[in-house]
Formats: C-alpha cells, structure tokens, sequence
C-alpha cells in the first residue's frame, strides 16, 4: 500500500513537471527585426503597383530569377505589370526580354530620356550578402556595384528598388505612385536579407572526394594559369591582390563586348551598358562563385546560361581584350580544364545547398523561433534547395551516389511535408542529406 | 607583379558611388543615409549665377556651395503631387526649401555640390 503510495505521488509529481509550460525563449531583437524585414519583403508593396521585393527574389527561386521560374508564374502575377498596367506598358519593362531571358529594365543612366537610356539586366540574388557588398570605397550593391541612392548601402537599396520597380506610373511621385519605404522598415530589410544564405566565407581548399572537382579546385586557385581566385577569393566576390583582401570590387571583364549576345539576337533594343557611375567606367561588380551553379544565367546581361559557358568565357576574346583581362595576362584554359572548374563550382555549390537544407530541416523541428519561418515553409525551402543539389550535380554528371541520396532525402522531406511522422522523416532526410555530402567532402 | 599593380589600379579606379539619378524622385530630406546626415537642408539665400554658387541658410548658418556641370538639380514638387523635374540654378529662388548633397559628403563652403533639390515655386509654375 505504502509503495502504491509512493508510486502515485511520484507520477503525480511527474505530471505536474512535464505539464509546465516551458520557459519562454529569451529576448531576440535581431530576430524580430529579421523577421519584420522577411515579412516587408515578402508582402509589402508599399502602395504601388503590386510588386514586393520578393516578386523578383522570390525564396523558392534563390531570390532570383531566371525564363523558367519566370514561365511557371500566373499571368496575373505583379511582375508582369507593365503587361496589363496601361500607365506602365511603355518604357518600364520589356515583356518579351524578361520572359524569354528573365530582364529587366533599369534607368541608372537618368530619367530623361525613357525611349532609349535604359539597362537590360538580370537580377542577381541576394545570398551571402554580409560577405559581399563591403568595398574600401563604400558598398557595392547591385550588378554594377551602385544600385542604392543615398549613401549607396544595401539599407538604402530598397528606396531606389521601389522607385525604380514598384511606381504605379513613370511620373513616380512618392505618395502617389508608392510610398517610400521608413527608416524602421529599411532596418528591418537591411537584417533580413543579411540573415539570408552564408554568414561565412568558405576556406579553400576543401578535401573534396571527386576527382574532376578536386582537379577544378587545384585549377581555380592556380594563380598563374585560371587566376580565378584572384578576384574570387575563397570562392566568393573579394578580391585579393598582393596578399591584401581588397573585399569586394569591381572590374571591366568586356562581358558587354561578348558577341552574339541572346538579348540582342531578338533585335529588340538592348542598349550598350557601361556599368558603374554615369558616365559609366564599364565595370561591374564581382558576384560570389559558392552560390553560382545554381543560380544562372550568368553575368551583368543573364548572356551565358550554363556554368560551363561562364568559365569558357574568361578563355574567350571578350575577356583577354578586356581590361581586367589584360591586367592579368589573359587566361588560356583548355576545354577538359574548363569542365573541371565547373565541376568544382557545381560541387561547392551542392555543399551549400546542403548546408542550407539541414538548417532548413533541423528548423523544421526546433522551436519556432522569430529567425525562423514556419515549419512547413521551412520543408518547402528545403525541397528546393534538395531540388538545386540534384539538379547542380546531375547536370555535371557528377556524384551520382550523393544524387540517389539527395533524391532519398527529397522524398522523405516531401513525406514530412504531408506530416506523416513528420520529426522522423525530418531526420531521416537530414540524414540522407549528411552521407550526400559525405560523398563530396572528407 | 606587373599585371597584379595593373588590376589593383584598375580596381582603386573606382570610387565609391551611389544610384544618383533615383534621387530625382526623392523629396527633400528623404535620402536614405544622407538626408540629416551629410546634406543640407535649408532655405535658398542667394544664386550667383555667373560664379555658379548657391547660398543656402540652414540650422547651423549659412554655406555656399558651387555647382559645376556635374551637379544635378531636381526640382521637388511632390508635395503638389506632381513628378520631380530635372532644372537648373534659375529654379533656385530666394526662400525657397532646398538640399545640397556636397561632394564626398565635405560639408562645407565651396565644395561642388553632387546634387541639389529644390522645391518647386508657386503651384501652376514649374
């Protein structure tokens, strides 16, 4: 009796213990401010034509765009506003360029002559921000590393996104065509999208397990034959020359003097783009390579769309006329050595898709936290990134093994999704995700 | 070494700048990073044309700054709802609200403005 006693009291005890509610998390400034920018990015449209900043950085697309993306939205969607907004059908964007090529429509060069002083540009992502807009000279945003008003920061960047991509006319009045975004909101913008992709620079070089990757690796930091490294520091947008890191810079590569570029082929006005500063001095802004593979077309003008193409391009005319091309001493590279730097980039690419993913899904079962989206965002963010993995090391031939795995870890993350055991499948996909990556690297 | 010296000066080449033409279409004391930071805001003093200065008064006093074939001028008439127009020093007058963007942000008499916006005169005028 008395042991019955004693055994009641404790599972009482037991109860009232694992009944309390658990401790609340402590205070996160940065997180609720990170939060409210993903919120702003996401939904708002600060008074104008529909448009958000996630309409051309959409999450499920690597805060990018490209034709196919562009192809699987709805008519109605806002980014193709200028295709029913009577005010904005002329000289705001040009349809056919942004479905065909995914362009868009930029007047860094001034508003006063709309019909013919105008950029054609892709739209570069916006992952691994905090690595790449610092300079010695100020910040660089944007492909031509001046794409914010003001003081050119990438808090200021979305005072001139709105105005430029968000105006319901092209008399674009603040406070009748938009609003501009609050000092609090560029804030929250500004800690958002610096949450978004890699906090840290890679340290190269990596123990990688395939042999054409490896090879590629050796290639790219080879200083005297790719020079990729050069302004491509560990793999990202900082140039280091003479031992210093210069961070991130700019340089005329002579992309705008590729031939037979796809834009231009359709005949319809693509004008020359003289990138930074008006007059422009013809450079552009170095992007990172980590979250390149997955990430084309390529370049200021979206000209290549394979990432082989884009490495052949610094072996091409275009480059070593080029006055950053000639500053090096031009760069020759053969057609097998041109496979293998992609390979690498493929493979240090699929690195970060994976790391992205298993923070997506251990996300997905922690508490939820204001750093965080939701759970089943999180899993829809992951079977992307699984998608991207697949996708990048398929299209290179490379890893098959980690392919069969990756595709296993996509099916389970598709099954947690549909919450069927949803902690296990999460798991058992972040497992599948590790021996993918095991199969890459040491 | 020499094609290292060449890329790090065609690197230096450039300067730090920002999206200058987007600023037309920012009222006057908005510019993010700028504005109550490295411009001026005041009211227009003088306008020498044949120097090419414009005098301004602000909180602080009084400052001029020079305006060279670079400077832009932006007419700011979005408190009359109306699009901002690019203008010139006559459409600086006397007492009329006005922001100097200074170049490489000197704060100070003399210095060549990057950009100037003033507000627009009566309403019906440009």
């Amino acid at each position: 009796m008395k042991r019955r006693i004693v055994l009641l009291a404790s599972a009482m005890l037991l109860m009232l213990f694992s009944c309390h509610p658990p401790p609340p998390p402590p205070p996160d400034p940065e997180g609720e401010l990170i939060a409210r920018g993903r919120r702003l990015f996401f939904n708002e449209t600060f008074n104008g034509n529909g448009r958000r900043c996630g309409t051309c950085h959409p999450a499920e697309n690597n805060f990018t765009l490209n034709p196919a993306f562009i192809a699987s939205l709805p008519p109605e969607d806002p980014l193709f506003v200028a295709e029913s907004n009577p005010a904005l059908r002329r000289n705001f964007e040009n349809p056919r360029l942004m479905r065909e090529f995914g362009m868009i429509l930029e007047n860094l060069d001034g508003f006063g002559d709309l019909d013919s002083t105008f950029t054609m540009r892709g739209i570069p992502h916006t992952l691994g921000l905090r690595n790449t807009v610092a300079s010695p000279n100020g910040p660089r945003t944007g492909w031509s590393g001046d794409g914010a008003p003001g003081d050119g920061s990438l808090r200021s960047f979305a005072v001139g996104a709105v105005i430029q991509h968000f105006t319901k006319t092209l008399n674009r009045v603040a406070g009748v065509d938009f609003r501009l975004p609050t000092d609090a909101e560029l804030d929250a913008l500004e800690a958002f999208q610096l949450s978004l992709g890699r906090q840290t620079e890679l340290s190269l070089p990596l123990r990688l397990k395939g042999t054409v990757a490896s090879r590629g690796q050796g290639l790219f930091l080879d200083t005297t034959l790719s020079k990729c490294s050069r302004c491509h520091f560990d793999a990202g947008a900082n140039a280091v020359f003479g031992g210093v890191n210069r961070l991130n810079a700019n340089f005329n590569t002579g992309v705008e003097e590729l031939p037979d570029q796809p834009a231009r082929l359709t005949g319809e006005l693509v004008p020359f783009d003289d990138g930074f500063g008006v007059p422009g001095d013809s450079t552009f802004n170095t992007p990172s390579l980590v979250e390149a593979a997955s990430t084309g077309p390529f370049f200021h003008n979206n000209a290549i769309e394979t990432i082989e193409g884009a490495v052949a391009f610094y072996d091409g005319e275009s480059f070593n006329d080029s006055p950053a091309g000639r500053a090096i001493g031009g760069i020759e590279l053969d057609g097998t050595q041109i496979v293998e730097i992609a390979a690498f980039l493929r493979v240090i690419n699929t690195l970060e898709n994976i790391r992205q993913t298993i923070e997506f899904l251990q996300g997905s079962i922690m508490p939820p936290s204001p750093r965080r989206e939701e759970p089943t965002r999180l899993l829809q963010l992951a079977l992307q990134k699984t998608d991207d993995a697949i996708m990048v090391l398929s299209g290179g031939g490379l890893h098959p093994f980690a392919v069969i795995h990756l595709r296993r870890a996509r099916q389970l993350t598709m099954e947690a999704i549909g919450g069927h055991h949803m902690e296990r499948r999460v798991r058992e996909a972040i497992r599948e995700q590790e021996i993918a990556r095991s199969d890459m690297i040491e | 070494m020499l094609g290292v010296i060449a890329l790090v000066t065609t690197f230096t080449a450039t300067n730090v700048s920002a999206q200058r033409f987007t600023e037309r279409y920012i009222p006057i004391g908005q510019s993010p990073g700028l504005s109550g930071k490295y411009t001026i805001v005041g009211t227009v003093d003088a306008v020498d044309m044949q120097r090419g200065t414009l005098t301004c008064t602000y909180l602080s006093g009084t400052i001029a700054a020079r305006v060279d074939k670079a400077t832009k001028i932006w007419i700011d008439r979005s408190k009359r709802k109306l699009t901002n127009l690019e203008g010139s020093l006559t459409d600086c007058k006397k007492g009329h609200l006005v922001e100097v963007k200074f170049r490489n942000n000197e704060r100070r008499a003399g210095v060549v403005a990057d950009w100037i916006k003033v507000e627009a005169a009566e309403a019906g005028g440009k």
